[in-house]
Protein backbone atom coordinates (compact mmCIF):
# COMPACT_ATOMS: atom_id res chain seq x y z
CA UNK A 1 0.00 0.00 0.00
CA UNK A 2 1.05 3.94 -0.86
CA UNK A 3 0.84 6.44 1.07
CA UNK A 4 -1.42 8.71 -0.53
CA UNK A 5 0.81 8.79 -3.56
CA UNK A 6 0.20 8.03 -6.92
CA UNK A 7 3.63 8.22 -8.23
CA UNK A 8 5.29 5.50 -9.53
CA UNK A 9 3.23 2.28 -11.25
CA UNK A 10 0.07 0.91 -9.46
CA UNK A 11 0.02 -2.53 -9.65
CA UNK A 12 -3.29 -3.60 -10.84
CA UNK A 13 -4.46 -5.74 -7.19
CA UNK A 14 -2.52 -2.91 -4.59
CA UNK A 15 -5.00 -0.49 -2.65
CA UNK A 16 -3.42 2.90 -2.95
CA UNK A 17 -4.39 5.30 -0.42
CA UNK A 18 -5.90 8.20 -1.58
CA UNK A 19 -7.67 11.81 -0.21
CA UNK A 20 -10.58 12.95 -2.02
CA UNK A 21 -12.26 16.34 -1.49
CA UNK A 22 -15.95 15.80 -1.22
CA UNK A 23 -18.17 18.35 -0.92
CA UNK A 24 -15.85 20.19 1.12
CA UNK A 25 -14.67 17.36 3.43
CA UNK A 26 -11.69 15.50 3.06
CA UNK A 27 -12.17 11.19 2.71
CA UNK A 28 -9.38 9.13 3.00
CA UNK A 29 -10.10 5.63 0.46
CA UNK A 30 -7.92 2.95 -0.27
CA UNK A 31 -8.31 1.61 -3.79
CA UNK A 32 -7.63 -0.54 -6.86
CA UNK A 33 -6.83 1.51 -10.16
CA UNK A 34 -9.67 0.11 -12.07
CA UNK A 35 -12.31 1.49 -8.81
CA UNK A 36 -14.09 4.54 -10.91
CA UNK A 37 -14.82 7.72 -8.96
CA UNK A 38 -18.78 6.75 -8.72
CA UNK A 39 -17.86 3.64 -6.87
CA UNK A 40 -15.44 5.43 -4.66
CA UNK A 41 -17.97 7.46 -4.21
CA UNK A 42 -20.60 5.18 -3.02
CA UNK A 43 -19.00 2.26 -1.84
CA UNK A 44 -16.14 3.83 -0.44
CA UNK A 45 -17.43 6.78 1.11
CA UNK A 46 -20.65 5.30 1.48
CA UNK A 47 -22.21 8.73 -0.43
CA UNK A 48 -25.39 6.65 -2.84
CA UNK A 49 -26.64 9.70 -3.80
CA UNK A 50 -24.42 8.99 -6.96
CA UNK A 51 -26.44 6.77 -9.17
CA UNK A 52 -25.15 4.58 -11.55
CA UNK A 53 -27.20 3.66 -14.98
CA UNK A 54 -25.31 2.87 -18.07
CA UNK A 55 -21.82 2.64 -16.36
CA UNK A 56 -20.50 3.98 -19.90
CA UNK A 57 -21.13 7.70 -20.30
CA UNK A 58 -24.35 7.54 -21.67
CA UNK A 59 -27.00 8.14 -18.99
CA UNK A 60 -25.57 10.91 -17.02
CA UNK A 61 -26.64 9.68 -13.70
CA UNK A 62 -23.58 9.38 -11.80
CA UNK A 63 -22.89 13.49 -12.63
CA UNK A 64 -20.94 14.71 -10.11
CA UNK A 65 -18.83 18.44 -10.08
CA UNK A 66 -15.20 18.37 -10.57
CA UNK A 67 -13.59 21.78 -10.09
CA UNK A 68 -17.48 23.23 -10.81
CA UNK A 69 -17.77 21.09 -14.36
CA UNK A 70 -20.03 18.64 -15.19
CA UNK A 71 -18.47 15.20 -15.22
CA UNK A 72 -19.80 11.49 -15.30
CA UNK A 73 -18.54 9.69 -12.60
CA UNK A 74 -18.45 6.68 -14.03
CA UNK A 75 -15.88 7.68 -16.72
CA UNK A 76 -13.30 8.39 -14.18
CA UNK A 77 -11.04 6.64 -11.92
CA UNK A 78 -10.81 7.76 -8.40
CA UNK A 79 -6.80 7.53 -8.60
CA UNK A 80 -7.28 10.62 -11.09
CA UNK A 81 -9.57 12.09 -8.79
CA UNK A 82 -7.32 12.83 -5.73
CA UNK A 83 -6.31 16.47 -6.09
CA UNK A 84 -9.15 18.11 -7.05
CA UNK A 85 -12.96 19.50 -5.52
CA UNK A 86 -15.91 17.34 -5.92
CA UNK A 87 -18.97 18.06 -5.25
CA UNK A 88 -21.81 15.56 -5.27
CA UNK A 89 -25.91 15.77 -4.50
CA UNK A 90 -25.31 14.89 -0.86
CA UNK A 91 -23.46 18.48 -1.11
CA UNK A 92 -26.43 20.62 -2.09
CA UNK A 93 -28.86 21.40 0.88
CA UNK A 94 -27.66 23.42 3.42
CA UNK A 95 -26.49 21.04 6.82
CA UNK A 96 -29.74 22.04 8.46
CA UNK A 97 -31.48 20.48 5.53
CA UNK A 98 -33.16 23.43 3.74
CA UNK A 99 -33.22 22.24 0.10
CA UNK A 100 -30.62 23.85 -2.51
CA UNK A 101 -33.40 25.85 -4.60
CA UNK A 102 -32.77 23.78 -7.79
CA UNK A 103 -33.75 21.08 -5.51
CA UNK A 104 -36.62 23.30 -4.38
CA UNK A 105 -37.94 23.70 -7.95
CA UNK A 106 -37.53 19.96 -8.91
CA UNK A 107 -40.12 19.00 -6.80
CA UNK A 108 -42.36 22.37 -7.76
CA UNK A 109 -42.55 21.57 -11.38
CA UNK A 110 -42.55 17.71 -11.54
CA UNK A 111 -38.48 18.07 -12.60
CA UNK A 112 -38.63 13.79 -11.25
CA UNK A 113 -40.65 10.97 -10.49
CA UNK A 114 -38.78 8.08 -9.70
CA UNK A 115 -35.98 9.90 -8.92
CA UNK A 116 -32.88 8.06 -10.14
CA UNK A 117 -31.83 10.36 -12.62
CA UNK A 118 -32.68 13.34 -10.51
CA UNK A 119 -29.04 13.73 -8.67
CA UNK A 120 -27.39 13.55 -12.27
CA UNK A 121 -29.63 16.27 -13.38
CA UNK A 122 -29.41 18.53 -10.65
CA UNK A 123 -25.87 18.47 -10.81
CA UNK A 124 -25.25 19.66 -14.35
CA UNK A 125 -28.12 22.43 -13.85
CA UNK A 126 -26.19 23.57 -11.28
CA UNK A 127 -22.89 23.79 -13.74
CA UNK A 128 -25.11 25.02 -16.25
CA UNK A 129 -26.33 27.77 -14.26
CA UNK A 130 -23.25 28.87 -12.66
CA UNK A 131 -21.29 29.22 -16.14
CA UNK A 132 -24.05 30.69 -18.03
CA UNK A 133 -26.86 32.30 -15.69
CA UNK A 134 -28.91 33.86 -18.46
CA UNK A 135 -28.40 30.68 -20.69
CA UNK A 136 -31.32 31.04 -22.98
CA UNK A 137 -34.00 28.24 -23.70
CA UNK A 138 -32.57 26.42 -26.86
CA UNK A 139 -29.10 26.51 -25.12
CA UNK A 140 -30.33 24.81 -22.06
CA UNK A 141 -32.16 22.12 -23.75
CA UNK A 142 -29.43 21.30 -25.05
CA UNK A 143 -27.39 21.37 -22.25
CA UNK A 144 -30.06 19.53 -20.16
CA UNK A 145 -30.23 16.65 -23.05
CA UNK A 146 -26.63 15.29 -21.73
CA UNK A 147 -28.63 13.43 -19.31
CA UNK A 148 -31.22 11.00 -19.68
CA UNK A 149 -35.08 10.62 -17.90
CA UNK A 150 -37.78 7.79 -18.31
CA UNK A 151 -40.48 9.24 -15.92
CA UNK A 152 -41.08 13.04 -16.70
CA UNK A 153 -40.73 13.41 -20.76
CA UNK A 154 -37.83 16.44 -19.67
CA UNK A 155 -40.99 19.33 -19.53
CA UNK A 156 -40.88 19.73 -15.97
CA UNK A 157 -37.02 19.17 -15.94
CA UNK A 158 -36.59 22.45 -17.95
CA UNK A 159 -39.50 24.01 -16.67
CA UNK A 160 -37.73 23.39 -12.81
CA UNK A 161 -33.89 24.82 -14.09
CA UNK A 162 -35.79 27.38 -15.84
CA UNK A 163 -37.93 28.56 -12.87
CA UNK A 164 -34.25 29.02 -10.92
CA UNK A 165 -32.63 31.03 -13.78
CA UNK A 166 -35.13 33.32 -14.21
CA UNK A 167 -35.69 33.62 -10.38
CA UNK A 168 -32.51 34.82 -10.12
CA UNK B 1 -20.19 -3.04 -15.55
CA UNK B 2 -16.90 -2.57 -14.41
CA UNK B 3 -13.15 -2.82 -16.40
CA UNK B 4 -10.70 -5.09 -15.75
CA UNK B 5 -7.59 -4.87 -13.46
CA UNK B 6 -5.28 -2.80 -14.80
CA UNK B 7 -1.96 -1.38 -13.09
CA UNK B 8 -1.43 2.91 -13.38
CA UNK B 9 1.36 5.10 -13.91
CA UNK B 10 0.74 8.90 -14.26
CA UNK B 11 3.79 10.19 -15.43
CA UNK B 12 4.66 14.12 -14.96
CA UNK B 13 6.89 14.33 -18.34
CA UNK B 14 6.11 13.18 -21.61
CA UNK B 15 9.84 11.35 -21.54
CA UNK B 16 8.35 9.02 -19.19
CA UNK B 17 5.15 8.42 -21.00
CA UNK B 18 7.39 7.51 -23.63
CA UNK B 19 9.45 4.96 -21.62
CA UNK B 20 6.29 3.78 -19.65
CA UNK B 21 4.58 2.97 -23.52
CA UNK B 22 8.12 1.79 -24.87
CA UNK B 23 8.18 -0.84 -22.26
CA UNK B 24 4.21 -2.12 -21.72
CA UNK B 25 3.97 -2.09 -24.99
CA UNK B 26 0.92 -3.44 -26.86
CA UNK B 27 -0.17 -3.91 -23.14
CA UNK B 28 -0.58 -0.44 -22.36
CA UNK B 29 -3.30 2.14 -23.17
CA UNK B 30 -2.73 5.60 -22.80
CA UNK B 31 -5.58 7.52 -20.97
CA UNK B 32 -6.41 10.93 -21.37
CA UNK B 33 -10.26 12.22 -21.43
CA UNK B 34 -11.24 8.71 -21.30
CA UNK B 35 -14.46 9.48 -22.59
CA UNK B 36 -13.76 6.67 -25.03
CA UNK B 37 -11.69 4.33 -24.05
CA UNK B 38 -13.55 4.16 -20.05
CA UNK B 39 -16.55 2.79 -21.77
CA UNK B 40 -14.37 0.37 -23.79
CA UNK B 41 -13.05 -0.72 -20.75
CA UNK B 42 -16.15 -1.11 -18.68
CA UNK B 43 -17.72 -3.42 -21.63
CA UNK B 44 -14.60 -4.85 -21.11
CA UNK B 45 -14.11 -4.33 -25.41
CA UNK B 46 -10.83 -3.44 -24.47
CA UNK B 47 -9.05 -5.01 -21.11
CA UNK B 48 -5.73 -2.50 -21.10
CA UNK B 49 -3.51 -4.59 -18.40
CA UNK B 50 -1.64 -1.05 -18.39
CA UNK B 51 -3.06 2.55 -18.31
CA UNK B 52 -0.77 5.41 -18.62
CA UNK B 53 -2.31 8.05 -17.27
CA UNK B 54 -1.47 11.51 -19.60
CA UNK B 55 -3.76 13.71 -17.31
CA UNK B 56 -0.52 14.75 -14.63
CA UNK B 57 1.80 15.82 -17.08
CA UNK B 58 2.73 19.32 -16.43
CA UNK B 59 1.09 22.05 -18.60
CA UNK B 60 3.11 21.48 -22.14
CA UNK B 61 3.26 23.90 -24.78
CA UNK B 62 2.76 21.28 -27.65
CA UNK B 63 0.27 19.52 -25.89
CA UNK B 64 -1.96 21.89 -24.46
CA UNK B 65 -1.68 24.78 -26.79
CA UNK B 66 -3.49 26.08 -29.44
CA UNK B 67 -1.37 28.50 -32.04
CA UNK B 68 -0.57 29.27 -35.84
CA UNK B 69 3.07 29.06 -37.37
CA UNK B 70 2.99 30.50 -40.57
CA UNK B 71 -0.19 29.20 -42.22
CA UNK B 72 -0.56 26.16 -40.20
CA UNK B 73 -2.42 25.83 -37.01
CA UNK B 74 -1.43 23.79 -34.54
CA UNK B 75 -3.64 22.21 -31.67
CA UNK B 76 -2.36 20.02 -29.12
CA UNK B 77 -3.54 16.71 -28.80
CA UNK B 78 -4.51 17.46 -24.53
CA UNK B 79 -6.73 19.98 -25.44
CA UNK B 80 -10.22 19.50 -24.48
CA UNK B 81 -13.21 19.27 -26.57
CA UNK B 82 -14.45 22.17 -24.36
CA UNK B 83 -11.45 24.35 -24.86
CA UNK B 84 -12.20 24.51 -28.47
CA UNK B 85 -15.80 25.64 -28.08
CA UNK B 86 -14.83 28.36 -26.17
CA UNK B 87 -12.09 29.81 -27.98
CA UNK B 88 -12.39 33.12 -28.24
CA UNK B 89 -13.64 34.25 -31.85
CA UNK B 90 -10.73 35.62 -33.65
CA UNK B 91 -8.28 33.98 -30.97
CA UNK B 92 -5.67 32.83 -33.77
CA UNK B 93 -5.42 36.69 -34.78
CA UNK B 94 -5.91 37.32 -38.40
CA UNK B 95 -5.44 33.88 -39.03
CA UNK B 96 -8.90 33.02 -37.35
CA UNK B 97 -10.99 33.38 -40.20
CA UNK B 98 -12.96 29.82 -41.91
CA UNK B 99 -10.79 27.78 -39.49
CA UNK B 100 -11.63 29.40 -36.26
CA UNK B 101 -15.22 28.93 -37.11
CA UNK B 102 -14.92 25.49 -38.29
CA UNK B 103 -13.58 24.52 -34.95
CA UNK B 104 -15.80 26.47 -32.37
CA UNK B 105 -19.18 25.55 -34.69
CA UNK B 106 -17.67 21.82 -34.76
CA UNK B 107 -16.72 21.19 -31.03
CA UNK B 108 -20.40 21.84 -29.82
CA UNK B 109 -21.27 18.88 -32.10
CA UNK B 110 -19.32 16.73 -30.18
CA UNK B 111 -21.33 15.01 -27.36
CA UNK B 112 -22.40 16.50 -24.56
CA UNK B 113 -21.29 18.99 -22.61
CA UNK B 114 -19.78 16.52 -19.60
CA UNK B 115 -18.09 14.30 -22.32
CA UNK B 116 -16.64 17.60 -23.87
CA UNK B 117 -15.32 19.11 -20.21
CA UNK B 118 -13.01 15.74 -20.20
CA UNK B 119 -12.94 14.60 -23.83
CA UNK B 120 -9.78 15.44 -25.72
CA UNK B 121 -9.25 16.59 -29.49
CA UNK B 122 -6.02 14.08 -29.30
CA UNK B 123 -8.43 11.20 -28.00
CA UNK B 124 -10.48 11.67 -30.49
CA UNK B 125 -8.49 11.65 -32.98
CA UNK B 126 -6.37 8.57 -31.42
CA UNK B 127 -9.97 6.30 -30.85
CA UNK B 128 -10.81 7.12 -34.68
CA UNK B 129 -14.39 6.78 -34.57
CA UNK B 130 -15.25 7.00 -38.31
CA UNK B 131 -18.06 9.41 -37.94
CA UNK B 132 -16.45 11.57 -35.25
CA UNK B 133 -16.59 15.02 -36.25
CA UNK B 134 -12.97 15.80 -35.24
CA UNK B 135 -11.77 13.09 -37.48
CA UNK B 136 -13.82 13.95 -40.29
CA UNK B 137 -12.37 17.39 -40.18
CA UNK B 138 -8.68 16.09 -40.13
CA UNK B 139 -9.36 14.00 -43.17
CA UNK B 140 -11.17 16.33 -45.52
CA UNK B 141 -8.89 19.44 -44.63
CA UNK B 142 -5.83 17.05 -45.11
CA UNK B 143 -4.70 17.65 -41.06
CA UNK B 144 -0.69 15.88 -39.96
CA UNK B 145 -0.39 14.19 -36.99
CA UNK B 146 2.71 14.60 -34.67
CA UNK B 147 3.86 11.03 -33.24
CA UNK B 148 6.35 10.69 -30.96
CA UNK B 149 7.85 7.94 -29.37
CA UNK B 150 11.27 7.07 -27.69
CA UNK B 151 12.22 4.43 -29.94
CA UNK B 152 12.70 6.75 -33.13
CA UNK B 153 12.64 9.50 -34.72
CA UNK B 154 9.19 11.93 -34.26
CA UNK B 155 7.48 11.32 -37.17
CA UNK B 156 4.47 13.46 -38.69
CA UNK B 157 1.78 11.68 -40.11
CA UNK B 158 -0.74 12.27 -42.82
CA UNK B 159 -5.00 11.98 -42.61
CA UNK B 160 -5.00 9.67 -45.18
CA UNK B 161 -2.05 7.51 -43.56
CA UNK B 162 -3.38 7.81 -40.24
CA UNK B 163 -6.69 6.67 -40.21
CA UNK B 164 -6.80 2.58 -40.96
CA UNK B 165 -10.18 1.31 -40.13
CA UNK B 166 -12.62 1.91 -37.28
CA UNK B 167 -10.96 2.41 -33.98
CA UNK B 168 -7.55 1.53 -35.73
CA UNK B 169 -4.90 4.35 -36.54
CA UNK B 170 -1.33 4.09 -37.89
CA UNK B 171 -0.11 4.46 -34.09
CA UNK B 172 2.35 2.37 -33.03
CA UNK B 173 2.05 0.94 -29.46
CA UNK B 174 4.82 3.17 -28.00
CA UNK B 175 3.58 6.00 -29.63
CA UNK B 176 1.90 8.69 -28.61
CA UNK B 177 -0.02 11.97 -30.66
CA UNK B 178 1.23 15.11 -29.39
CA UNK B 179 -0.18 17.31 -32.32
CA UNK B 180 -2.23 17.89 -34.75
CA UNK B 181 -1.49 20.54 -37.61
CA UNK B 182 -4.26 21.70 -39.73
CA UNK B 183 -3.77 24.38 -42.70
CA UNK B 184 -5.10 27.64 -41.61
CA UNK B 185 -7.77 28.86 -44.33
CA UNK B 186 -7.55 32.13 -45.49
CA UNK B 187 -10.94 34.20 -45.97
CA UNK B 188 -11.47 33.45 -49.19
CA UNK B 189 -12.42 29.89 -47.67
CA UNK B 190 -16.36 29.12 -46.95
CA UNK B 191 -17.03 25.89 -44.85
CA UNK B 192 -19.79 24.03 -43.85
CA UNK B 193 -21.30 20.97 -42.06
CA UNK B 194 -24.30 18.86 -41.55
CA UNK B 195 -24.79 16.09 -39.59
CA UNK B 196 -27.68 13.77 -38.81
CA UNK B 197 -27.89 11.69 -35.72
CA UNK B 198 -30.81 9.99 -34.11
CA UNK B 199 -30.73 11.84 -30.74
CA UNK B 200 -28.92 15.14 -29.86
CA UNK B 201 -25.59 14.19 -28.84
CA UNK B 202 -25.09 10.71 -30.59
CA UNK B 203 -22.52 9.80 -32.96
CA UNK B 204 -23.45 11.12 -36.51
CA UNK B 205 -25.40 8.49 -38.69
CA UNK B 206 -23.70 10.42 -41.63
CA UNK B 207 -21.71 13.81 -40.84
CA UNK B 208 -20.14 15.58 -44.19
CA UNK B 209 -17.66 18.75 -44.05
CA UNK B 210 -16.76 21.09 -46.98
CA UNK B 211 -14.77 23.22 -47.53
CA UNK B 212 -14.39 25.90 -50.87
CA UNK B 213 -11.91 28.38 -51.84
CA UNK B 214 -13.79 30.87 -53.92
CA UNK B 215 -11.96 33.20 -56.40
CA UNK B 216 -13.54 35.77 -58.78
CA UNK B 217 -17.03 33.66 -58.02
CA UNK B 218 -15.67 30.49 -58.95
CA UNK B 219 -14.99 27.39 -56.72
CA UNK B 220 -11.22 26.82 -57.44
CA UNK B 221 -10.35 24.64 -54.79
CA UNK B 222 -12.49 21.92 -52.93
CA UNK B 223 -12.98 19.58 -49.98
CA UNK B 224 -15.39 17.53 -49.42
CA UNK B 225 -15.59 14.90 -46.88
CA UNK B 226 -18.09 12.85 -44.84
CA UNK B 227 -17.89 10.44 -41.84
CA UNK B 228 -19.97 7.13 -40.99
CA UNK B 229 -20.24 5.97 -44.22
CA UNK B 230 -17.04 3.53 -44.30
CA UNK B 231 -14.48 2.57 -41.57
CA UNK B 232 -11.95 5.58 -41.69
CA UNK B 233 -13.95 9.63 -42.61
CA UNK B 234 -13.85 9.35 -46.28
CA UNK B 235 -12.75 12.41 -48.62
CA UNK B 236 -15.36 12.32 -51.80
CA UNK B 237 -12.91 13.27 -54.71
CA UNK B 238 -16.03 12.98 -57.43
CA UNK B 239 -18.06 15.16 -55.25
CA UNK B 240 -14.67 17.46 -55.24
CA UNK B 241 -14.29 17.65 -58.91
CA UNK B 242 -17.92 18.34 -59.53
CA UNK B 243 -17.55 21.85 -57.99
CA UNK B 244 -13.99 22.76 -58.55
CA UNK B 245 -14.19 25.25 -61.65
CA UNK B 246 -17.90 25.99 -61.19
CA UNK B 247 -19.63 29.04 -59.91
CA UNK B 248 -21.47 28.23 -56.36
CA UNK B 249 -24.98 27.81 -56.85
CA UNK B 250 -27.84 25.24 -55.30
CA UNK B 251 -27.70 23.25 -58.61
CA UNK B 252 -24.11 22.89 -58.86
CA UNK B 253 -23.99 21.73 -55.07
CA UNK B 254 -27.20 19.49 -55.69
CA UNK B 255 -24.77 18.14 -58.42
CA UNK B 256 -22.20 17.57 -56.12
CA UNK B 257 -24.15 15.90 -53.47
CA UNK B 258 -25.11 13.11 -56.91
CA UNK B 259 -21.04 12.98 -57.27
CA UNK B 260 -20.95 11.96 -52.97
CA UNK B 261 -24.21 9.66 -53.22
CA UNK B 262 -22.43 7.77 -56.34
CA UNK B 263 -19.24 7.15 -54.84
CA UNK B 264 -19.45 6.20 -51.36
CA UNK B 265 -19.86 2.69 -50.28
CA UNK B 266 -21.09 2.09 -46.84
CA UNK B 267 -22.80 -0.90 -44.90
CA UNK B 268 -26.21 -0.63 -43.13
CA UNK B 269 -26.59 -0.88 -39.62
CA UNK B 270 -29.57 -0.68 -37.32
CA UNK B 271 -29.34 2.71 -37.82
CA UNK B 272 -30.09 2.84 -41.16
CA UNK B 273 -29.53 0.60 -44.52
CA UNK B 274 -26.81 1.16 -46.81
CA UNK B 275 -28.90 2.86 -49.59
CA UNK B 276 -30.18 5.17 -46.71
CA UNK B 277 -26.39 6.36 -45.64
CA UNK B 278 -25.42 6.79 -49.34
CA UNK B 279 -28.76 8.78 -49.94
CA UNK B 280 -27.93 10.47 -46.79
CA UNK B 281 -24.45 11.18 -47.85
CA UNK B 282 -25.49 13.78 -50.59
CA UNK B 283 -28.10 15.55 -48.72
CA UNK B 284 -25.45 15.98 -46.23
CA UNK B 285 -22.82 17.36 -48.76
CA UNK B 286 -25.58 19.32 -50.20
CA UNK B 287 -26.34 20.69 -47.41
CA UNK B 288 -22.96 21.38 -45.91
CA UNK B 289 -22.19 22.96 -49.10
CA UNK B 290 -25.02 25.75 -48.93
CA UNK B 291 -24.71 26.49 -45.13
CA UNK B 292 -23.71 30.16 -44.11
CA UNK B 293 -22.25 28.85 -41.55
CA UNK B 294 -21.48 26.18 -39.50
CA UNK B 295 -25.00 25.06 -37.57
CA UNK B 296 -25.67 24.39 -34.02
CA UNK B 297 -26.55 21.12 -33.07
CA UNK B 298 -30.03 21.98 -31.27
Amino acid sequence: MTESSITGLLESDCKTRLRLSVNGTERTVEVEPRRTLADALRDDCGLTGTHLGCEHGVCGACTVLIDGNPVRSCLMFAVQAADVDIRTVEGMASPDGTLNPLQESFMRHHGLQCGFCTPGFLLLSEAVLAARPDIDDAELREALSSNLCRCTGYQGIIDAVRAVRDAV
Amino acid sequence: MKPAQFSYIAPETVEEVLAALAEHGDEAKVLAGGQSLVPMMNFRLARPSVIVDIGRLAADESLDGISVDEGTLRIGARVRHRQLEHFPANGLGPADGPLGSLLRGLARWVGHLPIRVRGTFGGSIAHADPAAEWCIMAQTLGAEMVVRSSTRPMRIVAAEDFFETVFTTSLEPEELLTEVRLPVLGPDWRVGFCEFARRAGDFAVVAALTALRIEDGSIVEARVGAGGVAGTPVRLRAAEAALVGAIPTPAVFHEAGLAATGEVDPSGDIHGSAGYRRDLTGVMVRRALGAESIPTPV
